[in-house]
């Protein structure tokens, strides 16, 4: 049976297990390093990325999560996009909070291109980040807001600036995730 | 932005601060000690509970300079309050650009009513005792509940107290036949659609965090257990006698609230808490 893990030290780790559950996959919520060796995915939630940092370099989760993520497939959200980034697996220019405060927070149709299919879904932006500028040619573009970069993959890596977890037309993203996950 | 896709926005926001801790910080220095020890968000006030209840006077709105100031100074989320009803406080929050309003009890109330929360576009929190306080609260438009506990006192008492009734008046709408329910809400003066939901679900619509009394690690894990999202602390941390380690214990304990072995950890050697006051 597919196992996903959560990182669920802090943030929309709740949110993510809910669009599983509905998808019917089994999940765990992974705070300690021994979890990491039970899965066969494993998601970066959105929260705040300077909270996820500081709790997994106290709880001595940085060092395992890097070796995990380089064996498994990972979907990566918001603040996720940015500790992939600084777990060094992303290398790309990423502005925290880039678009601004929550009142600048919103639901921005999105386009995504992904092995010649197309679809249409709602983003949603809260406090995201933006990917400014990518500097690893590896990286794959699957959808922009604006010019700006909200989806890209490379290799098993899949991360998106925006929620695919709260609207339900961005599903998707999770099940090429999972599709990723079978193989 | 239309209503509805805006209070998705909010609520989708309040999702980024589970299993996370909202901390009261009263100038920069103590914003950026919040951020470094890992705190989600950051309650941006002049006095933190402890000192109103020692000083007394009216307590309101803080300068909005210095508002401004701790906005700039961190990455993470800045709340602030306004006084209970004064919704002119609110909008000048709003129009500073906070990421969130407490419509709190902590400040001297302005209104014996509360402010119409769905006229603003910035989302709101406001504290409860009861089911019925947070049902009201919800359709005045809150996008999150928390328990009020007893601000200022690092007692923990009353937070758990109230954490427990809602529970208990949770289970009991539950156990009402679907016919019983327009009366609930017409006695508690709520949407019936809100009390169905209570019926359905068995939880709140929005999310419900824990205020008012956390003072050390294993209060806040305490918290957690009976059923808190995440927690605020105000006095708590910067009122002990190691406000960083303190801060950071809390933060590690609001995530491995589950953990004993953990916690035994974070709560060793933290000097002294918040001195505190039977509230």
């Amino acid at each position: 049976m597919l196992t996903i893990g959560i990182v669920a030290l802090q943030g929309a780790f709740q949110a993510h297990q809910k669009v599983l559950n509905i998808l019917g996959v089994h999940s765990v919520l992974v705070k300690d390093p021994k979890a990491l060796a039970q899965v066969d995915g494993l998601i970066f939630p959105g929260g705040e990325s300077t909270a996820m940092i500081f709790l997994m370099h106290k709880f001595q989760l940085w060092d395992a999560l890097q070796e995990r993520i380089s064996q498994i497939p990972v979907l990566a959200t918001c603040a996720g996009v940015i500790l992939l980034q600084k777990l060094s697996v992303l290398a790309i220019h990423v502005q925290r909070n880039g678009y601004g405060r929550q009142l600048a927070s919103g639901v921005f149709p999105l386009k995504l291109s992904y092995a010649g299919q197309v679809f249409f879904l709602d983003g949603f932006f809260i406090r995201a980040p933006i990917i400014q500028s990518i500097i690893d040619p590896g990286i794959q573009v699957w959808a922009y807001h604006h010019q700006y970069p909200v989806c890209i993959q490379k290799s098993n890596i899949l991360a998106t600036t925006f929620h695919p977890e709260l609207s339900a037309s961005a599903y998707c993203i999770h099940k090429i995730f999972l599709e990723k996950c079978r193989q | 932005m239309h209503h509805t896709i805006q209070k998705k926005v909010n609520l989708g926001f309040v999702e980024m601060f589970k299993g996370g801790v909202i901390m009261d910080v009263v100038n920069v220095a103590q914003a950026k000690i919040a951020e470094k020890s890992g705190a989600v968000a950051v309650m941006a006030l002049e006095r933190v509970p402890a000192d109103i209840r020692k000083m007394g006077g009216i307590a309101r709105m803080s300068d909005p300079q210095m508002i401004q100031e701790i906005m700039t100074a961190v990455t993470i989320p800045v709340m602030a309050k306004v006084r209970i009803g004064h919704f002119v406080e609110a909008q000048i929050l709003e129009a500073l650009g906070v990421d969130f309003i407490d419509e709190s009890e902590v400040l001297t109330p302005a209104d014996d009513y509360h402010i119409d929360k769905h006229v603003f576009k910035v989302p709101f929190v406001c504290g409860c005792t009861n089911l019925r306080e947070a049902l009201r609260r919800i359709s005045e438009g809150a996008r999150l509940i928390r328990t009020k506990g007893e601000a200022g006192t690092g007692n923990i008492i009353q937070a758990v107290h109230q954490m427990r009734v809602i529970q208990k008046e949770i289970q009991s709408i539950q156990k009402l036949k679907p016919e019983a329910l327009l009366s609930v809400a017409q006695k508690w003066d709520v949407s019936i659609d809100l009390v169905q939901y209570i019926h359905q679900k068995g939880h709140l619509p929005v999310a419900n965090f824990s205020a008012g009394g956390i003072a050390t690690p294993a209060d806040a894990a305490l918290m957690m257990q009976l059923g808190a999202q995440a927690v605020f602390v105000g006095s708590g941390i910067f009122k002990s006698e190691n406000p960083e380690k303190c801060a950071e214990a809390i933060v590690g304990a609001v995530s491995y609230y589950h953990d004993p072995v953990i916690l035994s950890k974070l709560a060793t050697g933290l000097g002294g808490a918040m001195p505190g006051v039977i509230g």
